[in-house]
């Protein structure tokens, strides 16, 4: 048996998980999503031209995009912390970071429930002491959704921050403002542009991970927040309605594959000027 | 002499009870090339640390062209500075690197280009501008970091062990190029190793540091034949060490164990000294005959072939291991074996006799 025949074997039960578990439902997805109920584009275009579905396309982008950016800009300064920090304040810093990791995500959104709902901690404590008359509308619309999906995906944008920023050598910083630039200039120009390769690896995770979210803005959010996944799950569950979950489900799909292509393919062009 | 350009009077850093660095008074001349050469923890990175602003002082004041430095901070300083590692920034090109200095100082965009060219050209690196650091030798990355210290003309170069990280024959070349660099331009320079040749090729001066003092400033001449401490003549070069005790001692002369030689401080009479003389100053003959003043015997103990010159090992009667160091064509001629009796001389005014400390 050569080399290369036995790095084949090895390989068999990671194609046969991926081929059952993934190729054969996603290609039975594509398969109804065109011939239901005749063979045809029909449920591509019911997507792309009625607005109930296109704002919910527009809701995913948005929350999505949304969260991505309160990560980054959440995600930044704990990553720079963690890397300037003493060393127990680091380990105490990525112990917090990853509290959300451990726990259950139905836990986790049901705990913001008790935290935000009208008779809930926040609201009881602000009409208590009287800085309220009413209590606070704070979840079940999109600052419910944004707090909760934020919470979830900031340790994806802080992990390839901090190890991008930790192999950045202060000397370039102390260089900066040496040749003449304010420590805000050495920032910008230097010490953030030096970051950037955290700061996409970051973006592209939490925004990927955030397209296909589903538990939480299901909880925490209102009607004008539902998402892909929950139309997915709702053209099912309601309606039976598997051609048309189908085509959504081939459009996440294939939306997501465009955006991390788009994104690598922008990236090697950079490497390679830069 | 007239007015320092850069004074440093009392200086000093403090990390709680550990002294960095301690008392350090030096003044350096418009154009001059001093070193900072001592030890790793000698102190002589965090004086330069101070100069350059990046390390606030814990005592003691620093001025420039007779102005405190102290309330400037670091980007209003207008000193250059060569990193230890460059600290090329990695996504600009070597173009935008040497502008860098120039657009913070809000040169104009033609006027900057122009500048670079000349800059990129008095570093020998015409036609690099658009690569990247990345893709240059360790050498090219030198000459960029000393291009864009350069290039906005500061009052005062400071360098950082800037050649740290090439290899030797490269380093040499990089030592001269920096010379030339500094004749021709006329830049001040403060420049820290811990490599004593390369503090011999290249400095006006020369500052050795230890324990975060400066023990003895001086030519590179003086250092070399006139140490005023054991350290210096250690650090510096390699030096034979006779131990004793000081006698008549007359203000510039004194001996240890019956050796005479020239006092390198003042010392009193009877304190714990050492004679210090540099191998090459040892004449060697062979056998015990010729006994005079100045004169010690032993027996050979290792010869090495250094090519050009021949190193002999001699111990003495109380274990001293003394090195002789005899050009080639003269150690021919004096014909030493290993085992055998051998004799050295020196002249009273090539020995230093020093404190022992």
């Amino acid at each position: 048996m050569t080399a290369g025949n036995r790095t084949l074997w090895l390989l068999i039960p990671a194609v046969l998980l991926i081929g059952v578990c993934f190729l054969y439902p996603v290609s039975w997805l594509l398969q109804r999503s065109v011939s239901e109920p005749v063979w045809g584009l029909q449920n591509y275009i019911a997507i792309f031209s009625k607005s109930i579905y296109l704002g919910v396309l527009w809701n995913t982008v948005a929350i999505a995009g949304a969260t991505t950016i309160l990560c980054a800009l959440i995600g930044f300064p704990v990553a720079y912390s963690m890397v300037h920090a003493r060393p127990w304040i680091r380990k105490l810093l990525i112990f917090v970071v990853l509290i959300p990791f451990w726990t259950s995500i139905l836990v986790r959104s049901f705990a913001w429930l008790v935290i935000l709902q009208r008779g809930g901690i926040i609201n009881d404590i602000l009409v208590g002491i009287g800085m309220i008359a009413e209590p606070l509308d704070i979840v079940y619309n999109r600052f419910g959704v944004l707090l909760g999906m934020v919470q979830v995906l900031l340790p994806f944008m802080v992990f390839p921050l901090y190890s991008v920023m930790a192999r950045i050598d202060g000397s370039f910083f102390r260089a900066a403002t040496n040749l003449g630039a304010t420590p805000v200039r050495a920032f910008f120009r230097v010490y953030l542009p030096l970051c950037l390769p955290g700061l996409g690896t970051g973006a592209m995770l939490v925004f990927i991970i955030a397209l296909g979210y589903f538990i939480t803005p299901a909880l925490l959010g209102g009607r004008g927040d539902i998402m892909i996944a929950q139309l997915i799950f709702e053209r099912i569950d309601e309606f039976g309605d598997w051609p048309l979950a189908s085509a959504l489900a081939i459009v996440l799909l294939i939306g997501t594959g465009l955006l991390f292509a788009i994104i690598k393919g922008v990236s090697k062009l950079r490497r390679g000027r830069i | 002499m007239t007015d320092p350009l850069l004074k440093l009077a009392g200086l000093g850093k403090a990390y709680g009870q550990v002294d960095a660095a301690k008392d350090i008074n030096l003044d350096v001349a418009d154009g001059e090339f001093v070193t900072f050469l001592g030890p790793s923890g000698s102190g002589k990175t965090t004086t330069l640390m101070m100069v350059a602003g990046f390390t606030e002082p814990t005592a003691g004041g620093i001025s420039l062209n007779g102005q405190p430095l102290d309330p400037i901070p670091v980007w209003k300083r207008d000193i250059g500075m060569v990193f230890q590692h460059y600290a090329l920034f990695p996504h600009m090109t070597v173009a935008q690197n040497i502008a860098f200095p120039l657009e913070m100082r809000g040169v104009a965009k033609s006027d900057r280009r122009s500048r670079v060219e000349e800059a990129m050209e008095m570093v020998g690196l015409a036609g690099f501008g658009q690569r990247l650091p990345k893709e240059l030798s360790g050498g090219q990355q030198q000459r960029v970091a000393l291009a864009r210290a350069m290039v906005f003309k500061p009052r005062l170069l400071l360098m950082d062990e800037p050649l740290g990280a090439l290899d030797k024959k490269l380093r040499e070349h990089m030592q001269l190029e920096i010379m030339h660099l500094h004749k021709n331009m006329g830049t001040t320079v403060l420049y820290v190793t811990h490599d004593q040749e390369e503090a011999l090729v290249m400095s006006d001066r020369i500052a050795v540091f230890s324990n975060g003092r400066i023990e003895q400033v001086g030519s590179p001449r003086e250092l070399y034949e006139a140490p005023q401490t054991k350290f210096v003549a250690d650090f510096i070069g390699e030096t034979n060490f006779i131990a004793g005790r000081a006698q008549g001692c007359n203000g510039a002369g004194a001996s240890v164990r019956g050796l005479n030689g020239q006092l390198g401080a003042p010392l009193q009479e009877g304190a714990d000294a050492v004679l210090a003389v540099r191998p090459e100053r040892l004449k060697v003959m062979n056998g015990t005959g010729a006994a005079g003043g100045n004169t010690l015997t032993g027996t050979v103990k290792e010869l090495i072939y250094l090519g050009q010159s021949r190193k002999a090992i001699i111990a003495l009667e109380d274990g001293t291991e003394v090195a002789a160091l005899e050009q080639a064509a003269q150690a021919e001629a004096t014909a030493l074996e290993t085992g055998s009796q051998a004799t050295l001389s020196f002249r009273a005014e090539d020995a230093r006799i020093l404190a022992d400390v």
